[in-house]
């Protein structure tokens, strides 16, 4: 249970965008592997035929994607039937997939996107640009999804049956990030006028749905007018939804199952030992990685002092925190960016665990607000045992520096929504694993942070103009030297706004028997090769063979 | 006619029952923080968007009138769907159901397989080696929860052995060895607990009996002490037995969740479980019923096992 707790806890949109690697240019990135490199099987020739059946760690809620979330198993169940508009090379750029090419104009206001001739949705019909308009203007409409694409002014046909124009309400350089997950899919808009339609995908995926029993599984066999000649390799795939870690683990060392993903740290403790079975983690991916951290309301007393927020970083042994709470494996975290990997992660300044210099602060606070003004405040989490324990050793680590703290476990949607109308002090939390920052424009720009009571998607609540200047500059130039300035600048404002106690990164794995290939080293349809790693916990079915 | 208007009494006695349980649980789930909307749409859970998702469920209408159209729908068969995934709630219960039966069926019948026999020697043989050494046993699984007998029987049997499959059900109808070789390790994690229970409860009532003036009679017409084991000292220390187990059965259907976690096995306590944290009340609602409808209908069946096992209630119309 504790993988769905932990999963229930990150809730960034991850499917919004494929979460991705963008390493900086020509930088090989790679998973860290055990066990041998059959999984990665550069120089073998992929076998046709087969199965393999996958633990995932949790179950979907349909397949729609402009109605239903797709988390890490929702992307892996969508890329099965499905096929995204755009996905990432081994280059970490952004590649056409199921578009022939997504191009922009001179000042990145209009994206002309060209689909690739005679594809077909496994219905039969022909995939046409009304199509890809109807899905667009579906996610714009959407609750859902509407909200990351909320820069696009119109989507409208193109010159023939398979162009589409998308103009932007400002220049958006990043926009193609945008067609590698959820909003990229492409589907049947027949799904949409269909009440069961989240239930019947209709796509031009690799696979076609057999049978989905939620809770139970998921087959799909192969599509065998696939428009990628000689893929899939298998014959068949089906997920398992198994929401304990442990029981996956288990699965997996018994032959139950072929493959899993896995973001609880214990999975690369239970199967490191184990024979016949490698493991890709993301201890040396070189991407985003979404970031654990303490999240403090700068909207409300006594959190909108940055004296106190900087005393709890100061206060925050993040080192001891990862060795007691996740075995000391996944790596510290001092920013918004992965200190692994990522092209935009530089030295942040961030406060170091120093007790005397915590100490010190809280004094200026005290003398500051009145002597006998202890600092006092809520630290909530949700209902997890694992949650429970690091929210009590953060306890005892501010209490150290003469900080009060009462602990509340709160449960999963109240925490959402609590954290949508500031109504907490400091909050548990998992987010920022977007592969272009961009898409955290939404959660840091000030617009976005609105008085308790009222709903704001800057759940911090922080404002900082040079941070807005960055987010602007970030979305807008085309130069990546300037955006990978403007998104280092944003991690060192944070490094002294405090909006963020770091704490730790989330560290996926993908295990699988030693028999399955194709994980890694894959090919784009136009013969470049495709991103070497699984994206956090994800990866393309479609080339997956059983050797 | 007895045995007719018994079922009647016991049917009309369901209704106000059932009417009770269903409205205490909806008021319940409401009164629960949390919010469907919120969790369907994560954090972009804009105000506009939590509305709009409100008024697409029915979530926007006053508590009570949620409750009454639920139930005008639910009396013509007709559960609603999950917020979800837009499953109907029968269609989500008659896929999980089966899997939830099968599972406590087979593991009460084992732990009664277990159960009996060693409660007849141990209490044949009351304060001897065989007593002592399942006494102790029956503790030790007592204390041991589910979730780590689950987790010890894993390790033994699927990682290290490759018996059987750590996780997933195979439906009987697609493969009844599949099926079987699944279930064993989740029968055997919830028949040594309960077994144990049986056991102890079965050796008290049966050395209480043992003690009854009409045991030491048939001891001195000289019947076998196995005779008066099974035929004389049985069937009336069976009372607690009965009653346990079927009250067993009733909240199991419910209440094996941590079994059906550990093995991913795709029954009603994980459907529970998965619809709880989602705030999936119609889901909810559904399994709360049939929860509800389980316990009244053993209940009774427990009522007639009484008639069969003591005359005297049956002759005396005390049901």
């Amino acid at each position: 249970m504790r993988s769905m707790v932990r999963a229930a806890c990150a809730v960034a949109i991850v499917g919004l965008v494929a979460t991705a690697c963008s390493s900086s240019g020509g930088k090989k990135g790679s998973g860290s592997s055990s066990g041998g490199s059959t999984t990665a099987a550069p120089n073998e020739t992929p076998k046709p035929g087969g199965k393999v059946i996958m633990g995932v760690e949790a179950e979907v809620d349909g397949f729609l994607p402009t109605a239903n979330r797709f988390d890490v198993t929702g992307l892996t169940y969508a890329s099965t039937v499905f096929d995204p508009l755009a996905t990432y090379g081994n280059d970490n750029k952004v590649h056409p997939y199921l578009a022939e090419s997504i191009t922009p104009n001179a000042t990145y206001t209009v994206w002309t996107i060209k689909l690739r001739p005679n594809l077909t949705f496994t219905n039969g019909d022909p995939v046409t640009n009304a199509d890809v308009v109807a899905d667009l203007n579906a996610h714009l409409k959407s609750p859902l999804t509407g909200a990351a694409i909320s820069n696009i002014a119109s989507v409208t046909p193109g010159s023939d049956n398979l162009t589409t124009v998308v103009t932007t309400k400002t220049p958006w350089v990043p926009f193609p990030v945008y067609l590698t997950g959820q909003v990229g899919f492409v589907f049947s808009p027949k799904m949409l006028t269909d009440p069961q339609g989240s239930q019947h995908p209709i796509g031009t995926g690799p696979f076609i749905l057999k049978e989905w029993v939620p809770g139970n599984h998921f087959i799909a066999t192969k599509n065998p007018n696939y428009w990628q000649k000689g893929l899939p390799y298998l014959d068949s795939v089906e997920y398992r939804p198994i929401v304990e870690s442990t029981s996956r683990d288990s699965s997996l060392s018994a032959g139950t199952i072929d493959i899993l993903h896995s973001s609880d740290p214990q999975t690369t403790v239970d199967l490191k030992s184990t024979s016949g079975i490698n493991q890709i983690n993301d201890l040396s991916t070189k991407g985003e990685v979404e970031e654990g951290f303490v999240m403090l309301n700068t909207g409300k007393a006594p959190l909108d002092d940055v004296t106190l927020r900087q005393a709890l970083a100061y206060a925050t042994d993040r080192k001891k925190v990862n060795d007691t709470i996740d075995f000391g494996i996944p790596a510290i975290s001092d920013g918004p960016f992965g200190n692994v990997g990522s092209p935009y992660h530089a030295a942040t300044g961030y406060p170091g665990f120093d007790l005397t210099k915590a100490k010190a602060l809280v004094a200026q606070y005290e003398q500051k607000h009145g002597v006998s003004a202890v600092p006092t405040f809520e630290l909530g989490t949700t209902n997890t045992g694992r949650n429970l324990q690091l929210v009590s050793l953060l306890q005892q680590m501010w209490g150290d520096a003469g900080i009060k703290v009462t602990i509340k476990q709160v449960e999963q949607s109240q925490y959402i929504l609590n954290a949508l109308q500031g109504k907490y002090d400091a909050y548990t939390w998992r987010q920022f694993g977007e592969p272009d920052p961009d898409a955290d424009n939404t959660w840091w720009n000030s617009s976005n942070a609105a008085p308790e009571g009222a709903l704001s998607l800057n759940f911090a609540r922080n404002k900082n103009p040079k941070i807005d200047a960055d987010l602007a500059t970030g979305r807008q130039s085309s130069d990546q030297a300037t955006r990978t300035a403007a998104y280092q600048d944003i991690a060192t404002q944070f490094a002294t706004d405090v909006p963020y106690v770091w704490i730790n990164e989330t560290l996926w794995t993908v295990a699988a028997k030693k028999s399955v290939r194709g994980i890694l080293n894959w090919t784009l349809p136009d013969g470049t090769p495709g991103v070497d790693h699984p994206i956090g916990g994800f990866f393309l079915m479609s080339h997956v063979w059983q050797g | 006619m007895n045995a007719l208007r018994l079922l009647g009494r016991k049917f009309l006695q369901l209704i106000p029952v059932l009417f009770a349980v269903t409205v205490l649980s909806f008021l319940l789930i409401k009164l629960l923080p949390g919010d469907p909307a919120v969790n369907i749409l994560g954090p972009s859970a804009t105000k506009e968007a939590v509305a709009q998702i409100h008024q697409h469920l029915g979530l926007d209408k006053p508590i009570p009138t949620q409750y009454l159209t639920w139930l005008g729908h639910a009396v013509t068969g007709d559960l609603g769907r999950s917020y979800q995934n837009q499953q109907t709630t029968t269609q989500a219960l008659k896929q999980r159901l089966p899997v939830t039966l099968e599972l406590i069926v087979l593991s009460q019948l084992l732990a009664l397989a277990i159960a009996i026999p060693m409660a007849l020697i141990a209490a044949s043989r009351a304060g001897g080696l065989f007593d002592r050494v399942s006494t102790t046993i029956a503790f030790g699984f007592l204390a041991v929860p589910d979730f780590i007998l689950g987790v010890v029987l894993v390790y033994f049997f699927a990682v290290r052995n490759h018996w059987f499959p750590a996780t997933g059900y195979t439906p009987f109808s697609q493969s009844p060895t599949e099926n079987l070789r699944g279930m064993v390790l989740p029968v055997l994690t919830l028949a040594l607990a309960s077994q144990a229970v049986y056991l102890r409860l079965l050796r008290t009532d049966l050395i209480a009996t043992l003690q009854q003036d009409y045991i030491s009679m048939a001891k001195a017409k000289g019947l076998s002490s196995r005779y008066i084991l099974l035929r004389h000292a049985l069937r009336p220390s069976s009372f607690s037995l009965v009653t346990v187990s079927g009250l067993q059965l009733g909240a199991l259907i419910g209440g094996t969740f941590i079994v059906e976690v550990i093995f991913a096995l795709p029954g009603v306590g994980s459907l529970a479980v998965q619809s709880i944290f989602s705030r999936d009340y119609l889901v909810v609602q559904g399994i709360v019923l049939l929860v509800a409808v389980a316990y009244v209908l053993i209940n009774f069946a427990i009522d007639l096992v009484y008639t069969f096992l003591d005359p005297r209630i049956r002759h005396a119309g005390a049901i």
